[in-house]
């Protein structure tokens, strides 16, 4: 359940954060933060199960309950958004926070609020994260929305063997056709280029390689726990 | 030399616009070269607007025209229908009630549940129905759930689905997209006149107004009145009455009780003293009729049990004649009938629509190149839908002859072996022997009804086909773990698929993904 509160320091002074909060298998990124994120992790389209809209996200673990397989040194550091962000939503331009998210607490982690009641740094830095999500969703949903209308998106089977027997397949995840991305005229081309959407493009579909080392690393972590079993 | 180009369809209904949209969606790009189809609609003559009812086979053909699933349930009223519910239709009991599903029994391709499912029965004593033990669909429509969520593709499902739809808005969707995507000309006249050459070939058709218009092919969809095949090439029509009976309908609309009321998701077909009634689910209303023979009852007596049916008087119910019958042949000379003016037959497994796609795919795909060939595509045309029509006519005549109903002379006439096709009395001898699956008795390609819809009536109603245990010794371990599979698919479906109404808003508010 979910309990949403305006955020204030009034109300809020021995608020703290945790930052180190189990993240989900899959999480949302917007568009700026493909650069960062292909790197080191899949990018790949799914859809709200509610309203079936498409949005992007990054893969961090291949199974729901699992920890990320790249810590955030082999992630270069990169943590999205959505997740600096997680347990705060915009309400017409304040700050709302969900009461029961787990990073909430009064005893342990960062304040969110200096003796002054004025925002500490762990705050300054989820206001300017949520002001960059903010603008970046709307940016990244008219890219979402150029892909479909090119017919560009497509369904991705992802099916994995693992060493100890296991089989993994992901499903409902999809990503940007190179092939379909090589079909379009030269205008539609120019056009993405300067957009900045062919470029989003390839990394997108570029960034289905990290599945790769994704799979490698879970299989090596399975076998150790056997070894050491 | 004489290449056929030029595609003249003559009717604005459902069958006309439809064709249109096949044959043009599938000729797509021969512009260039002088290919053309031009519909003629007549501003005079109304449509009839058969059957709200339609098979799956209407998601490939609307997928292949290229319209958009969204904009179809927005702008037709269309529901999902997953099958149909034959309620007394065996005993006459109230509680007698089994669904034909649209989803086939669990791994068909590999095995027949049949016998396994029979032994079951016969060593537990306790009846569980065909239905549900081999496919999910039967519940999910008593639970009343979409076979889709708003995440699922256009046109894409867990479980297979067909639609129900308002014809008189099915028409004018299909006729923009054929005047605005597929470049079908439109021209609103009466055909006053049929042309014909010496080899009696349709030349040109006289139009209203002083204009003519020729073509290569001609196709008949003026309905009942088939102005073409009929009146012009003369082809005469084959009744089946002595077959199948019903030859009245009364058609009414029920609105629902409030703006939030359940829509089934499956067509309800309720047996009744000389006939049936069908109730079909929209998101706007309820089309509901009753079909019924007029040699056994009369009409205030069909009325009678029609407002028993809804609990009250039905408002100037509409009444539809149906001659059950259809051409001797289909395609003469240059001159080919999709639709009414092919025939029809009561709406009972809802093959109106079907034949109407069926023949014009079949025609967009045989389309003779040359006038020196059309004779060769016509006679296998004419071969492949006399055996539909012969298939449909055999599989309706089914519903009638398992029925144990003996209480009026309209069930107890339908058992007379005269009125009992041939074909259908050996399958019947057949069957109580072995049960029908996919490769013994059904060979043709695009079969119109697969030998799935079979199981699902004979064992719905009870039909008894003996067992040979020790043959089913192979395949027991494989039957039941497809037996367990199924219920384990059921119960996750039951528990993860939106309402039907639910899923229906969410496509009106926000509408489905391409991909």
């Amino acid at each position: 359940m979910a309990r949403f509160e305006l955020l204030s320091a009034d109300k809020h002074q021995d608020l703290r954060l945790i930052n180190k909060t189990a993240p989900p298998h899959f999480t949302p990124v917007i568009s700026n933060e493909f650069f960062e994120a292909a790197n080191s992790l899949p990018i790949m389209l799914t859809k709200n199960s509610e309203t079936g809209e498409f949005f992007t996200g990054v893969v961090l673990s291949m199974k729901a309950g699992e920890p990320p397989i790249k810590n955030l040194a082999q992630r270069g550091g990169f943590v999205p958004l959505s997740l600096q962000c997680n347990g705060f939503y915009i309400s017409d331009q304040q700050i709302a926070i969900d009461r029961d998210n787990p990073r909430f607490n009064t005893t342990e982690g960062d304040a969110l609020f200096t003796a002054s009641r004025q925002p500490a740094e762990c705050l300054r830095k989820v206001q300017h994260a949520l002001g960059k999500l903010h603008v970046g969703q709307e940016q990244t949903k008219t890219f979402i929305k150029t892909m479909m209308d090119n017919q560009l998106i497509e369904p991705v089977d992802l099916n994995f063997s693992f060493d100890n027997g296991e089989r993994l397949s992901l499903k409902g995840l999809y990503s940007i056709s190179l092939d379909s991305l090589h079909q379009l005229d030269d205008a539609k081309v120019i056009e993405f280029f300067r957009a900045g959407y062919m470029q989003q493009a390839y990394l997108v579909a570029g960034s289905l390689k990290q599945f790769n080392s994704l799979a490698h690393m879970r299989n090596q972590a399975l076998l150790n726990q056997t070894e050491l079993a | 030399m004489k290449p056929i180009k030029k595609i003249v369809i003559v009717g604005g209904g459902t069958a006309g616009w439809l064709t249109a949209c096949i044959i043009a969606a599938r000729h797509k790009g021969r512009e260039a070269s002088g290919f053309s189809v031009t519909l003629i609609e007549s501003a005079n003559t109304p449509i009839i607007g058969v059957g709200e009812g339609t098979w799956p086979t209407m998601r490939s053909t609307l997928s292949r025209i290229g319209v958009s699933e969204t904009e179809f349930f927005r702008q037709c009223d269309a529901s999902f229908k997953q099958g149909a519910l034959f309620s007394r239709w065996t005993t006459g009991e109230a509680s007698d009630a089994y669904f034909h599903p649209l989803m086939l029994p669990q791994g068909f391709s590999q095995i027949n549940l049949v016998p396994h499912w029979l032994q079951q029965n016969l060593h537990k004593n306790s009846e569980q129905n065909f239905c549900d033990t081999v496919c999910p669909q039967g519940v999910i429509c008593q639970k009343g759930l979409a076979p889709k969520t708003i995440s699922h593709a256009e046109f894409e499902g867990v479980a297979n689905y067909a639609y129900h739809l308002d014809a008189g808005k099915f028409a004018p969707f299909l006729q923009k997209h054929a005047c605005t995507q597929l470049n079908v000309k439109h021209v609103i006249a009466d055909v006053t006149q049929v042309k014909l050459t010496d080899t009696g070939d349709i030349d040109k058709l006289m139009l209203n107004e002083e204009q003519e218009i020729s073509g290569d092919l001609f196709i008949d969809c003026t309905g009942f009145r088939a102005l073409l095949i009929g009146d012009a090439m003369q082809v005469p029509f084959k009744d089946c009455k002595d077959i199948l009976f019903c030859d009245t309908a009364l058609a009414v609309q029920v609105p629902y009780e409030h703006e939030f009321s359940p829509i089934a998701t499956h067509t309800i077909s309720t047996a009744q003293s000389a006939g049936w009634i069908w109730d079909i689910g929209l998101p706007t209303r309820r089309g509901v009729g009753h079909v019924y023979s007029s040699q056994h009852i009369s009409d205030e007596h069909a009325e009678r049990e029609l407002a028993a049916y809804l609990g009250k008087n039905a408002i100037s119910p509409r009444k539809i004649k149906i001659h059950s019958g259809h051409r001797e042949t289909f395609w003469k000379n240059n001159c080919v009938a999709v639709g009414l003016s092919a025939g029809f037959l009561e709406p009972l497994e809802a093959s109106a629509i079907v034949l109407i796609e069926l023949s014009a795919k079949l025609i967009a795909e045989q389309l003779p190149v040359d006038r020196e060939v059309m004779d060769i595509i016509a006679k296998r045309f004419n071969a492949t839908t006399l055996y539909r029509w012969g298939r449909i006519i055999d599989f309706l005549k089914l519903h009638y002859v398992l029925t144990q109903r003996r209480d009026s002379d309209f069930w107890r006439d339908n058992l007379e072996p005269s009125s009992i096709p041939e074909r259908l009395k050996d399958l019947l001898l057949l069957w109580s022997y072995q049960s029908p699956w996919f490769h013994d008795e059904f060979n043709q390609v695009e079969e119109i009804f697969p030998a799935a819809s079979y199981q699902y009536v004979l064992y719905g109603m009870k039909f008894k086909t003996q067992v040979e245990t020790d043959t089913l010794q192979n395949t027991a371990k494989y039957a039941e773990r497809l037996l367990r599979e199924n219920k384990n698919l059921t119960e996750k479906l039951g528990l993860s698929l939106p309402y039907h109404r639910d899923l229906i808003m969410k496509i009106h508010e926000r509408g489905l993904q391409t991909v």
